[in-house]
């Protein structure tokens, strides 16, 4: 309460945040923005010293997310033409990561209503599933198959319009 | 450090049911089905998902024959809406097809009509109509009263045409349609109404090359028309707009006139930001004709070189109508240059509030830029404000690679083709 200014459009105040594990962070008003979580915790006052608490949010994810947030913070509206290529080239290095921190990631940005990493660990999680077999599937994400065969055999059955296949497509596309 | 992937652990299961949809809905419908073999836990989460891509490129190739493949690409969208919930509504239907030479158009027509019917009446709010680059005939969209839905926000087509009374049906039958963006189809029609438009893109488009169509859309804030051809569409009620960016590359069969041009000119006059490129045909206008309406909303305002003739004939007379520009755009580059020629008994201007000129000059390769301080035509430009006493305004030059600059400011924000392949 005591630490929060009134002149809340001040972008260089600095706002500090807890992990689920205890460790401090400290990103811009501004970064803290995009999380609407934070965005509404400053709003309300609750923005202190102390550093705002997310219970569910552990270091690791949480350091990335700052990463993220300060970033984009910094590049907001009216980017020019490199300004977007740059930022378009941070998102794609940014979530080459392997599939735990992304699990976190889906969760932690969900949670704190960063949309737009959220958006951008959704979309590289569908793109490890597309254009994988199952059996490849199950194997990057470590789904277990707890069918039997012949329950396996009957769903194929069922839904034999989505998988028939004779041979790889080629022509165009 | 960093720990080594667990195998065993599936966390990807574990998240829950709305995060793993939300991932789903980025697949194509084919990859989203198939997930249903993985485990029980994905076994019907894809009847769910509010997003459905139907792919015809998913199954091209499949069988030995077109006919083969398309076949098996209606089986799969007739089953996925048959047997998906009801509920959720569906959010976005985005549908890609192929057609190819001799393709049966009026069977995958009545197809693709069917889906779309099927995912305006599960409450889509966004219909993406999308073709495979190679397509080679149109898909025709419209008939049956397939496009009523109060829930139709935002409705995306590509190499389409229209059945009859298509456009009536939209307005009348689609009372929330804001965003219509029509890409490489042919829109023979006399025209185009809509009291809830607000965002109108046609881009490569063919209207008809015997009549004028018409577009009376006076709620579009931003209008986007690129490459048009047979007969640019007039522009009749647009007092909304508040952003318009005009690209004209053919030469344009009816606006051959000063009175045509400038009832065409009449349609964007309520603009705050206008892009336009605009090489007519060289015109002379005789006896200063008016041919450029009063823009008195204009801030913002870029143009092409079919505006500088050697004496900036073009560009003066802009000027003289545009009394609140505040930003002046020149994009410069080496085509053709074909230009509207005449007289000015007048040639001075006011334009209090403008600030700065930028002179783009758009390359085709960076290599190549000379210098270009001294070209004639840059320093024609630096006249032009001078003797009208602008001494204090500032004149960018700046060079910019073709393929990245040539859709201006307003344009770029605007133009974003969802065609999928590059």
């Amino acid at each position: 309460m005591a630490a929060a200014t009134d002149d809340a459009g001040d972008s260089n105040e600095m706002i500090r945040v807890v992990s689920s594990d205890g460790e401090h962070f400290e990103m811009p008003e501004a970064a803290a923005n995009l999380s609407l979580v934070l965005r509404h915790m400053i709003e309300d006052d609750c923005a202190d010293a102390a550093g705002i608490p997310l219970a569910v949010v552990a270091a690791k994810p949480l350091a990335k997310i700052v990463d993220y947030c300060t970033k984009h913070a910094a590049k907001s509206s009216g980017l020019t033409i490199e300004e977007a290529e740059e930022l378009k080239r941070f998102d794609a290095e940014f979530i080459e990561v392997d599939t735990d921190m992304l699990y976190d990631l889906l969760v932690a940005a969900d949670f704190m209503g960063v949309e737009g990493l959220s958006k951008l660990a959704v979309q590289r999680t569908a793109d490890l599933i597309k254009g994988k077999t199952p059996e490849q599937n199950r194997e990057t994400f470590g789904i277990v198959n707890d069918f039997t065969p012949e329950e396996e055999e009957e769903i194929c059955k069922e839904n034999e319009w989505a998988f028939q296949i004779t041979k790889p497509p080629s022509r165009l596309c | 450090m960093e720990p080594e992937q667990e195998t065993g652990t599936d966390r990807l299961s574990d998240l829950p049911d709305d995060l793993i949809r939300r991932i789903m809905s980025f697949l194509h419908a084919r990859q989203a089905v198939r997930t249903c073999v993985l485990s029980r836990r994905w076994r019907d989460l894809w009847r769910s998902l509010n997003r459905i891509n139907a792919d015809f490129c998913d199954f091209n190739g499949e069988t030995d024959t077109w006919e083969g493949d398309q076949a098996r690409f209606r089986k799969f969208v007739n089953n996925l809406l048959l047997l998906r919930d009801p509920v959720p509504v569906v959010d976005k239907f985005w549908l890609r097809s192929y057609l190819p030479l001799g393709a049966n158009a009026e069977e995958a027509s009545a197809d693709a009509n069917l889906w779309i019917g099927h995912a305006l009446q599960l409450q889509a709010s966004v219909v993406e109509v999308d073709q495979d680059i190679q397509t080679w005939n149109a898909l025709e969209l419209g008939g049956h009263a397939v496009f009523a839905s109060q829930y139709l926000t935002r409705l995306v087509l590509s190499a389409v045409s229209f059945a009859e009374g298509f456009f009536k049906q939209l307005e009348t039958g689609c009372p929330n349609l804001e965003h219509l963006y029509l890409y490489d189809s042919i829109i023979h029609v006399d025209n185009i109404s809509s009291q809830t438009l607000k965002d109108l893109i046609i881009d490569s488009s063919e209207f008809s090359y015997d009549y004028d169509t018409s577009i009376s859309t006076p709620n579009v804030t931003s209008l986007t028309l690129i490459d048009p051809a047979g007969h640019v569409p007039l522009l009749m009620d647009m007092e909304s707009l508040a952003s318009a960016s005009v690209y004209l590359q053919f030469d344009v069969a009816n606006l051959d006139t000063a009175i045509n041009i400038n009832q065409w000119l009449m349609g964007l006059s309520a603009v705050r930001y206008l892009a336009l490129d605009f090489p007519v045909g060289v015109i002379e206008i005789e006896d200063n004709m008016q041919w450029c309406p009063e823009f008195n909303n204009l801030v913002n305002l870029t143009l092409g070189r079919w505006c500088l003739d050697s004496k900036l004939y073009a560009l003066t007379v802009f000027l003289q109508n545009s009394p609140k520009l505040e930003k002046l755009t020149l994009e410069i580059d080496e085509g053709d240059i074909q230009k509207i020629k005449g007289e000015l008994k007048e040639t001075s201007f006011t334009c209090d509030n403008l600030k700065i000129v930028e002179v783009t000059w758009l390359e085709e390769d960076l290599q190549e830029v000379m210098c270009l301080e001294d070209d004639p035509l840059v320093n024609r430009v630096k006249k032009l404000f001078l003797d009208s006493g602008m001494t204090s305004l500032q004149i960018n030059i700046t060079h910019l690679v073709y393929s990245l600059s040539y859709e201006s400011e307003v344009f770029r924000e605007d133009h974003k083709r969802p065609r999928i392949r590059p």
